[in-house]
């Protein structure tokens, strides 16, 4: 026996044995990560599509034996929602209601229109579906954008008023030199039906982004809350990411579409229906999380429109949403309910992040 | 004679540890979502690496307009376009999967195939 030697053979040969298996199940472990769901499904069927409609790019995702099935039949929900509701198309049933004034239309027209209204005198008229007078003379739906005279918009802002909608039973008429818009909360519906579709289905847990509207059915297929992160306004990076669950995370802001004037002004897409002119406020984006794409998709318009101190003592006045403003200054308002799920990425738009409380 | 037989085994297990340990480091440094896809009205038009060392050239035509799209070693771009807003030239590089290229007027997406690096969002409200 060799006295000298402190640490046998055997031992040595434990140890290295030891050291390989522990290395064998580090590798396992990063092999396997992504795998490892043990709240959720066991390797559920991932299907995937995409579609252009309503003038912007949609993406869907969803888990489960039907989830092919299903994204096909989104893609046709989404394709008849716009035939429905588009306002450039003169043969969609929102396209007969503004040339001729009056619409005998169908149970799902008939819905949505309802629930515009609804939001219209939820948020005193911030979100107003009758705007559509002064987004049209602004050029964003024809894409010949102009800064129109202020006697044009004298002229026209009367008609943008929601209030002047007339439902009775299953029609709307319109008055005279009114039409409506839906689209800023066509894409938010058309969501929640194809989540519903989802749930018809079967589906347990999908992801869908309708142009950026970005709604989720259940938690990932992985148990873990959906991740989403929120575009910088100002360029192509993220400013936040919060972690939901069956909730739509919807973000308005003039920096999507806009144009710029000949002396160099910058107008954005989103008209304020109190002046007839592009919102010019504190904000440079509002975020909407909310249970319904509907709601989520009018509050987001809304909010901006209100600007920041405004959309805030909204929030703390109403339930059933949580916000993040992003103001021109740099500060992300965050409301209490959405910070245990909330967190700022490093981005030159934000300089300061602020918890909202009721 | 066990000497070496332990020194064999020694060395063997050795060598385990280091393949385990370099799979584990080659995992966490590799840069995922490298495979693209480009998309011209709803079909693949291409799908293969999103870097080359020298410039590759695709025109995506569509029946609503072109784009020319380029791969370097930079990544993928697209270079010029006839759209009329040219966002998907201003896009500049494919910078991550959850944020693809997008030209609306012509119907063209330029996408990672793969889910991107672990920490990126799941999708991207804007």
């Amino acid at each position: 026996m060799n006295e000298k030697r402190f640490i046998n053979r055997t031992t040595i040969i434990r140890l290295a044995a030891a050291f390989a298996a522990v290395a064998g199940l580090i590798a396992f472990g990063f092999l396997y990560k992504d795998k490892w769901n043990p709240n959720g499904d066991a390797d559920p069927q991932k299907s995937e599509g995409t579609l252009f409609a309503m003038d912007t790019y949609m993406s869907f995702a969803a888990y489960g034996e039907n989830a092919d099935e299903a994204i096909e039949e989104a893609k046709q929900l989404i394709e008849e929602c716009e035939r429905k509701w588009s306002v450039t198309d003169a043969q969609s049933e929102i396209g007969k209601l503004n040339e001729e004034g009056f619409l005998e239309p169908s149970e799902e027209t008939l819905e949505l229109i309802k629930l515009a209204l609804s939001y219209s005198k939820y948020t005193n008229g911030c979100f107003d579906p009758a705007i559509y007078p002064l987004v049209r003379t602004w050029g964003f739906t024809t894409g010949e954008n102009r800064v129109p005279p202020q006697s044009e918009i004298d002229a026209l802002l009367p008609y943008a008023d929601a209030r002047n909608v007339i439902l009775d039973r299953d029609t709307v008429r319109l008055q005279e030199g009114m039409s409506l818009d839906l689209g800023g909360i066509a894409k938010g519906r058309a969501g929640d039906e194809v989540l519903a579709l989802f749930k018809g289905k079967g589906i347990k847990s999908a992801l869908i982004s309708l142009g950026g509207n970005v709604q989720t059915l259940g938690h990932k297929p992985d148990g873990n809350d959906w991740k989403i992160g929120i575009h910088s306004p100002y360029g192509n990076e993220i400013i936040a990411v919060v972690g939901v669950s069956d909730r739509c995370v919807i973000t308005s802001g003039a920096y999507e579409r806009y144009f710029t004037a000949e002396d160099g002004t910058v107008y954005g897409h989103i008209i304020s229906p109190f002046d007839g002119y592009p919102v010019s406020n504190d904000l440079a984006s509002v975020t909407v999380i909310a249970g319904s794409g509907a709601l989520g998709d009018a509050l987001s318009t809304a909010l901006f429109v209100m600007g920041a101190e405004r959309a805030i003592e909204f929030w703390k006045a109403n339930e059933g949403f949580e916000i993040i403003l992003l103001s021109k200054d740099g500060t992300l308002y965050v409301s209490e309910g959405i910070i245990p799920s909330f967190e700022a990425r490093t981005s030159s738009a934000v300089k300061s992040v602020c918890e909202i409380k009721r | 004679m066990r000497n070496k037989t332990v020194k064999i085994l020694s060395g063997v297990c050795a060598l385990l540890f280091a393949v385990a340990l370099g799979f584990v480091l080659i995992q966490y440094f590799s840069v995922s979502g490298e495979e693209i896809e480009i998309l011209s009205d709803g079909k693949v038009i291409y799908t293969g690496k999103g870097v080359s060392a020298e410039p590759v050239y695709i025109d995506a035509v569509s029946a609503h307009g072109v784009n020319r799209i380029r791969i370097d070693a930079n990544g993928v771009l697209v270079e010029s376009a006839d759209c009329k807003n040219l966002e998907c030239v201003h896009m500049g590089y494919l910078k991550s999967a959850y944020m693809p290229i997008v030209c609306l007027p012509n119907n063209l997406v330029i996408r990672y195939t793969g889910s991107g690096e672990a920490s990126a969002p799941d999708a991207i409200s804007r």
